[in-house]
């Protein structure tokens, strides 16, 4: 994301973006919360910043355009319409997508944003002993959910996470009836790790990285499954 | 989660290397992907890099080639 001179206020735990906004002058306050939603994709989380630093919560987000309507031209239409598309989507969930997103380890503040076909990252819980977490990405496409995984922090080597991870990719493509799962294993370095997988059908690829794990792109090995197939 | 990320430059600033901001990250309750976001971020690693980082730093494994042949031998056990 290429934020020059706003990077400062990205980032950052809100109540310091409040407070470093508020110190502006007012114009100034507007000019810059306007360049923070026009520098971002994000701009879901960038009007979640620029409503904190009004001093609004979601759920005035509506009124800010009666009451103050200059306020409203600050968040700006990209914002405003990622929020509620994001709030909205959010509760369309059923109870069994949700707990199946939350058996995965995505947040429930990124659910919205999951359902927009963004992807969301997840932190799988410990399934072993030797195992403190499973982390990576998971997102919603048209047929498929597609998960990667980032790191394996598994003393036993993981098998047993691993296994689970699939099984509960699995229940999400089937909560959302998506009819394929699409598996990323990210940035293998160990050559036998690479041939195995290989041998397994999974493929390399170029993809883009999650701009939540800091963009670029990145070398996976992927891989489309079926969800009869499990 | 959001990060204040001038607390993790002033680790830097005085000395600490990315390993040592992990730990301090980790320790401050960021998860891994926020984790991994922050080390590219200030280390300008790639995402294989700031894995080994994390990985090497975590104590989990000695290096990542290392951390992934232990996963293929577990996954060719499962395989077989």
């Amino acid at each position: 994301m290429a934020v020059t001179g706003l990077s400062k206020y990205l980032f950052r735990p809100v109540e310091d973006v409040v407070r470093d906004l508020s110190a502006l002058p007012v114009a100034e306050q507007e000019a810059t919360i306007a360049q923070l939603l026009e520098a971002s994709e994000h701009t879901a989380e960038i009007g979640e910043v620029a409503m904190s630093a009004l001093g609004l919560d979601d759920g005035k987000l509506l009124e800010l355009a009666l009451e103050e309507p200059w306020r409203s031209g600050v968040i700006g239409e990209r914002s405003l319409v990622g929020v509620r598309t994001a709030q909205n989507a959010a509760a369309t969930l059923t109870k069994a997508q949700e707990a199946q997103l939350l058996s995965l380890g995505v947040g429930k503040h990124d659910f919205g944003l999951f359902l927009m076909g963004r992807p969301v990252l997840f932190e799988m819980p410990a399934v072993t002993d030797t195992q403190e977490a499973l982390g990576g990405f998971v997102k919603l496409t048209d047929d498929a959910i597609a998960s990667g995984i980032i790191l394996v922090k598994d003393q036993g080597g993981g098998a047993t996470s691993l296994f689970a991870f699939r099984k509960r990719t699995f229940e999400v493509a089937r909560a959302f009836d998506r009819p394929h799962v699409d598996f990323l294993g990210c940035e293998i370095k160990n050559h036998r790790l690479g041939r195995l997988l290989a041998r397994q059908g999974f493929e390399p690829a170029t993809v883009d990285v999650p701009e939540d794990l800091g963009g670029g792109t990145m070398a996976v090995m992927h891989k489309r499954y079926d969800t009869r197939d499990s | 989660m959001s990060y204040d990320r001038r607390r993790y430059e002033k680790l830097i600033a005085g000395g600490a290397d990315a390993a040592a901001v992990y730990r301090v990250a980790r320790a401050d309750g960021l998860a891994t992907g926020p984790c991994m976001r922050l080390l590219r971020e200030l280390f300008d690693l790639g995402v294989g890099d700031a894995k080994e980082v994390m990985l090497v730093a975590d104590g989990v494994a000695a290096s990542r080639d290392a951390h992934e042949g232990r996963i293929a031998d577990a996954l060719e056990k499962a395989f077989d």
